[in-house]
Order: C-alpha cells, then structure tokens, then sequence
C-alpha cells in the first residue's frame, strides 16, 4: 500500500508543477530559518574542539559577588581572585578537574620586532589542559612546576605562530615578547574558535608570571578570575554544587567585613546557551517560550500557504476518494494516504532546507553568533541532532498543513463528495 | 465593484481564509518590525557628537609594572607619558593627540557626577555623564558646537573649566530662565563656581542611543592635568589620538613600528594601539545583529506571502476556469479579467486593516513599541503602515501576476470546451 501511495504521490508531484514547487520551496523556506535557529543553538551547546566535554562542565564566569557582612548594598559584582579560587575551587573534591582563568590583552612581538596590535591571552593554570582538550601540533603544555614559580612559558595558536615566526618548526623554547615582556613558546596548538569562548585565546600563559590580574580588592577576595569545573559526570552536578556551598561558608567564616558568593553559579552549558551571563539568570522557561514562539512564527507562516494550497488540490479529488471510500477505505486509510503524499513533498522540501541551512549559515554566521569574525568547524554544524531535528520539523509542517484538509474530506459523506466531485471536476 | 469583490471573496471562503490569516498574521509582524527599524535607523542617523575616524586609543604600560602605585612612580610615569605624547605631537601622520578620562567613545568606561547651577537653590544635584579631558580632545574628535563650528577654538576663547553638552544646557539654562551668566557648580554645598566655557553639540554614547544630558570637565593646562593626576593612578588615563589619513591595519602597524623608538620614554611604554572604530564595531554588533536578523524575517514572510498567493491565485484560475471563459466570450477585455484578479488580492489584504488596526491599538496601549527613542507619532504611525501595506501590496502584485498570465493566454472557445 505504501508503494502505491509514493507512486501515486510522485505522480501527483509530476501533475502539478507549480503546487509541488510552491509546497517544496514553502518547506524548504521554512525548514532552513528554522534548522538555522538550531545550528545557532547547536553552536553554543555541542561538543567540539576544544571543549570537548561542554556537557560535564559547570561555569563560574563574571559571577562572583562580594558584599559586606553587615552593610549589604555595598556591593562589588564581577571576578574572584586567586585565593577565592584556592580557598573555594582548588579544594574541591568532587570534579573530575579545575580550572581557573583570568583575561587580558596583550601583543605578541619577537625580540627584534615590535608588534602594536594586541591579541586575546589568558592567564591560566595546568588544570586548563585537562578541562579541555587543545591538539599540540607542537611542544607541550607548562607544567604544574612553571605555574609555581612564575616560568614566563606560553602556549600559542598555530596560525600566531605562523605570523610570528613564518612556520611551526623548531620553535619550541624560542622567545616571544608579551608587551615588553620576554617569553619562551613552550606549545603550539590547533586554532581555537571563538565559538569556543572559554578555550578561545591566541596565547595561554601561567597566571603566575603576571602581577596585576593578581591584585585582589576586599579582603582579598575580588579579583579578576573566572572557573571552570568539569564534573565527572552529569548527574555529580548537584554534588559539585552542594560540596561548593560548604566550601563557601568556611572561606566567609575566616573573613570579617566580606562575605563571596556567587550568584546561580556554577552553571552548565545549556544555561549559558539560554543567555545566562553570570550574573542575570535566565529560566528554562522564559528561553524556550521566546524561541519556541519565533520558531512557531517560522513553521506557521508556511503552514497557513501549504494549508491553501493542500486544500483546493484536496477539493478536486473528492470525487476519487468518495469512490475509495465507497469501496470500503476507512477514514483513516484516507487521511494516512494523503499524510503519504503530502509527507513526500515535505521530506523533499525539508532536505533541501537542511542542506540550505548548512551553506547558508556560515555566509550569514557574523550576525547570528556572537562573536565576529569565529571560525566554523565542521563538527559544530555536521550532527546527527540536525538530521533528526529538521526531520521532525518535516513531520510537523507535513502533519499541520495536510493533518486538517485530510481530516475534513474524510468525514465527508460519500454520497456528497462523489456528488461534489463530479461538480468541481466537470 | 466593490461588492462585487466582496461577493467573489465571500464566495471562496474556504480558499481563502488561510491566506487572509496568513496576511493578517505577517501584516501585523511587518508592521512590528518596521516600526523597530524605523526607530534604529531614526536614532542611528543621529550624530553621536563625535567624530571618531582616523582616530585611536593607545594603551600605555609601565615596564615595572606593580600592583600599588606609590607618589614618587606616579609622578615620574606622568612625566614619562606626557613626554611620550609629545613625541607623538612630532609625527608628521599625527594630528592631534590628548589626554582624557571615562572619555573613549565607545566603551563601557564611563562615569556619573552630579553638578547643578550656580543659582540653584536645590538641595541635593543630580548626577549627569562627565568626561573629564583636555583642550586637545576637543581637536581629535572634532568635536562642535550646535551650529557646527569647531569647540576647540572656542573653548580656547573663552574662560571656563566646564563645556555642557546641549541637552544639559537646556537643562540648566532653559530659554526664558533669565540665567544669561552661565555658571555652575559641583553640588549644594559648593562654595567654588565654574564658568561654562562653550556648549557642544548634544552627544549621546553610540549611535543606537538617545542624547544624554553630558557635561566636560577641562583640564586647560598641563598643570590641571598634573594636579588632576597627583591625586590618582596614572593608568587610569587615557591616550587618544587623531592620524591626518586613513590607515590601514598594516600601515598603521608600519608607522608605529617606524617610529618605536620614540614610543618608549622611561618606564611608560606603547602597549597596543586600537582604531575607536573597532570599539564601535564590538559595541553596535549585538543591534546591528539584531536589524539583521528581522530583515531576514521580513524577506522570510514576503517569500511566503509571494507563495502563498501564488498557490492560492493559481488553483482559483484553475477551477474558475469556465467562468473566466464565459466572461471573456461576453465581452470582458483580457486587461478587465487580470484587474480583476489583482483587485480581489488587494483588496483581500485591504480586509486586514480592521484587525490590524486593533492590534496597533492594544500594542500601544501596553506600550509595547520603543517610544522612550522616539515618540509616537502621526508620521511613524503613518510611514510603518504605509512601508507594511506597500510591501505586502508588491509580493501580491507579483504573486497574481503568475496566474493572471496565464489567463491572458486563455483561449475562450477552448475554456468553453471544457464546459
């Protein structure tokens, strides 16, 4: 029965050149806004290189809030300092690893010849390497001894390298300058996304060989560091977080005038792909019911010109499907068959959509992601989630846009659309 | 005609109530998102009160560079960066260079202070935007007054350590007030007076935004300056400057890497040198984003609604065929049937107007479209309006088109025949 209804479908898409463009190109439309609205989300949320492990990692990113004991509206809002970050993170026992990081803009000259243009840098501890996994196309990461002592060592991006040095052979131990001052290239890795923001940097040092990131303000405890966690697995978040709230209320115990805490902090991936910053939450809810009401805009629009189109072809075969019924099909053979016909064009139009969606996004990326100018890998658009997605998307445009004219000429009388059809076909 | 039309409309009900909705529903999104452009551009079209082309922030460091700052290495870095200023002064590709505070146009590096008149009696002032800065910052980003002549010559005319923007003049000196000596003073309880020194064209921190009442405070002389900055950090400074020409990013990193000798003076040394331009980018991306994407919508709904009519207009010629045979056998013109054809989709769309006119109401009334950048006016009601009937009016006209070819290709005898 499925064969002849495809056949008969094909046939049908054949028939009518301009309705089978009009519901295939409608679809397509529809499935490409749609299907970029995921890859935007996609980007944000999948794992890739070099946050590989996005889904087993907790935040704590501009979310440190410092405030006096008794005076509570004198407050300090953004990063914690390193002894914030021994006191409350280093010690943690249930993450897998930490990591701890602060931001700063330095440029990157060699000795002989000064560079003005300032490059992203961040300040960083071994825990980094094992939080992410960056691919060293060259030397290694600085080791737990050079964070200790301050060895001025740095990690650079490939593409850096290849500006500075003209190739990524024999580099390993040379100098570079941060601003003025002198640094040994100590690992090269692969190119870093922006759409990767906590890895992204185009140069990685020891926190250590910097004094100002670690000045620190408030007995101590503002500062200008953010930290990652990455928890063994999913389910230990609630852990990570219950163990870090005792770990909070002994640091405070010590202090006398301040107290830190930090917001709805740590947070996981999916909370900063919904637009939680640190400091302002965002609910669940909220999210979805924004973007699920844009995504429900993309679908209806085309449904309510499919829903046209699906019901005047309808209407012309009333006369064919009171005669099935007359031989015995039921309502709902009626309304699977013409599902099957209309679903083809809905599979065609979302493919084609899907395939729209994967060459457009990366001419339209600078608009739709955050950061200007960020590299796209393959492994942040190619997934399985997409397929699956745009197909279902498929089914639903296929299901509301034929769902209500199949319903209706179902419950038709045979009688009356036999006798209908024969008048609009005359 | 017209209940004619009605009739025809009324008759196809079921054909057409999807797309009447499908009109109803994008009109009504077409008008939200017209009138948010309308807004953005509105308010992008209006100067910030600077100009920042060829212009750059450059950021300094101190070789020995220390968590506390003590007076003595405070002093001596000033002296260090001024003279590395004036070493800039000296290149022939500089224009102007200055020195400023919470001043960079387009960063979030910004401050509050309050400030009232000298005769008012109010007991507490309110805090408006200042930018502290010196005279030659009014060079580098050009700043005017509001009939466009250039500020810093009058600032240099004029006596006065305080330049209001417009809309904080009009503020404090409103027309009629009688307060023709301009003066002001910190708060209350001061007991110093400051004189106005000019007032600038009103200035806003970027494009998207509206006028802010702003005020300067001028450092006139060098000595301001270092008393200004005995008192505090010197890196909390800012360094700006103006080139003569437009450079690129390769020549701009040519030219201060041919004159880094004299980039260094003492411990202060050039760090990085960023175009403002830049700045910019980064702070208008998320709004320029934002336009984007509803102009992707808006081409997203005028596809469909150019589909939507298509399919709709196409099958009806279809079924109608024998109709639209009989007429052109009694004599309708070929010219007369197409009319017709796009006056029934227009004035299909026509039939929204009610419904969006309620919802342009309750929209209103919640408030809901930007009025806080630009009041509500018969003139935005009338263009958003006007933009979205025009716009769906066009991919109607273009969708009918299709079909109402291919009833001019109509041979009548043969419609007939079908009968």
């Amino acid at each position: 029965m499925l064969k002849q209804y495809i056949k008969q479908a094909f046939q049908m898409l054949k028939e009518n050149r301009l309705v089978s463009t009009i519901s295939i190109t409608g679809t397509a439309i529809s499935v490409t806004m749609i299907m970029m609205v995921v890859l935007v989300l996609q980007v944000q949320v999948a794992n890739y290189y070099p946050e590989e492990h996005r889904d087993r990692m907790l935040y704590v990113e501009n979310g440190t809030l410092v405030r006096m004991k008794e005076n509570t509206g004198n407050w300090n809002s953004g990063n914690m300092s390193i002894e914030a970050v021994k006191e409350c993170f280093y010690t943690l026992q249930s993450p897998e690893f930490v990591t701890a990081y602060a931001i700063s803009e330095f440029t990157v000259s060699l000795p002989d010849k000064r560079n003005y243009m300032a490059h992203p840098v961040k300040l960083t501890d071994t825990g980094f390497w094992k939080v992410f996994s960056f691919h060293f196309v060259a030397g290694a990461p600085f080791t737990e001894a050079d964070v200790a002592s301050g060895v001025p060592q740095a990690v650079i991006t490939e593409p850096l390298a290849r500006r500075l040095f003209g190739t990524i052979d024999n580099i390993i131990g040379k100098e570079i300058r941060l601003d003025v001052k002198p640094y040994r290239v100590c690992g090269v890795v692969e190119e870093v996304s922006k759409a990767a923001a906590s890895a992204f940097a185009d140069v990685w040092i020891p926190y250590t060989t910097n004094e100002s990131c670690q000045s620190s303000f408030n007995e101590n405890m503002v500062g200008s560091f953010r930290v990652l966690l990455l928890a063994k697995a999913q389910g230990d978040f609630d852990v990570i977080r219950q163990e870090l709230k005792q770990q909070i209320t002994r640091y405070n115990a010590t202090k006398e005038k301040y107290e830190i805490s930090f917001f709805e902090n740590p947070i996981t991936q999916w909370d900063k792909a919904m637009g939680t910053d640190g400091q302002n939450f965002v609910d669940w809810k909220d999210f979805w019911l924004e973007t699920g009401g844009a995504m429900l805009f993309l679908l209806l629009v085309p449904v309510l010109n499919l829903l046209g189109v699906t019901q005047s072809s309808i209407r012309k075969r009333q006369a064919e499907i009171g005669v099935r019924k007359a031989f015995g099909a039921t309502s709902g053979n009626i309304v699977r068959q013409v599902l099957y016909e209309n679903g083809l064009m809905s599979l065609l139009g979302g493919m084609i959509g899907l395939v729209l969606s994967w060459s457009l996004f990366p001419l339209c990326k600078d608009f739709l992601l955050k950061a200007s100018d960020t590299t796209l890998r393959a492994e942040m658009l190619f997934r399985p989630e997409a397929f699956v997605l745009a197909l279902l998307f498929c089914l639903l445009i296929n299901l509301l846009s034929a769902g209500l004219p199949a319903w209706w000429i179902s419950r038709k009388p045979i009688c009356e659309a036999l006798k209908n059809g024969e008048e609009t076909n005359k | 005609m017209i209940k004619h039309l009605l009739t025809l409309i009324w008759n196809q009900r079921n054909g057409n109530v999807w797309i009447f909705l499908e009109l109803l529903l994008v009109t009504a999104m077409l008008w939200v998102m017209a009138d948010s452009l309308l807004v953005d551009t509105y308010t992008y079209r209006q100067p910030i009160g600077v100009d920042t082309q060829h212009t750059y922030l450059l950021s300094f460091g101190l070789t020995d560079d220390v968590t506390e700052m003590d007076i003595e290495r405070n002093n001596q870095a000033t002296q260090d960066l001024l003279q590395l200023i004036g070493n800039l002064r000296q290149c022939s590709e500089v224009e102007a260079v200055c020195l400023s505070k919470i001043a960079t146009p387009y960063t979030y590096n910004r401050g509050w202070s309050g400030l009232m008149p000298v005769e008012d009696t109010a007991s507490a002032s309110y805090a408006y935007r200042v930018r502290y800065v010196d005279l030659e910052y009014f060079r580098v980003f050009k700043v005017r007054d509001k009939e466009g002549r250039p500020l810093y010559d009058q600032v240099l005319k004029n006596p006065g350590e305080v330049v209001l923007s417009e809309t904080l003049d009009e503020i404090f000196f409103p027309e009629g007030s009688g307060r023709t000596q301009r003066e002001v003073k910190w708060g209350p309880k001061s007991t110093e007076s400051m004189k106005v020194s000019a007032v600038s064209a009103p200035l806003k921190e970027m494009d998207f935004d509206t006028y802010q009442p702003t005020y300067y405070y001028v450092w006139r002389t060098e000595q301001d300056f270092l008393d200004e900055v005995a008192e505090n950090d010197i890196r909390f400074y800012n360094c700006l400057f103006r080139m003569k020409k437009d450079y690129s990013q390769q020549e701009m990193e040519a030219f201060l890497q041919q004159e880094s000798e004299r980039l260094q003076v003492g411990n202060v040394y050039v760090s990085s040198v960023k175009p403002i331009s830049e700045y910019r980018a980064d702070m208008l991306k998320p709004r320029l984003d934002n336009q984007k994407k509803k102009i992707a919508m808006v081409g997203f709904m005028l596809v469909n609604i150019f589909f939507g009519i298509v399919g709709t207009f196409w099958l009806r010629t279809q079924s109608r065929r024998a109709e639209i045979g009989l007429r052109a056998a009694v004599g309708a013109s070929k010219a007369q049937l197409r009319r017709e054809l796009f006056l029934e989709g227009l004035f299909l769309l026509a039939l929204t107007l009610p419904f969006l006119l309620i919802f342009l109401i309750n929209m209103l009334y919640l408030d809901m479209p930007d009025t806080y950048r630009l009041a509500y006016t018969w003139w935005r009601f009338l263009i958003t309006l006007s933009v979205s009937y025009l716009l769906m009016g066009g991919m109607i006209y273009l969708g009918i088109r299709i079909p109402a070819n291919k009833i001019t290709r109509m041979n009548p005898a043969e419609t007939l025949h079908y009968e």
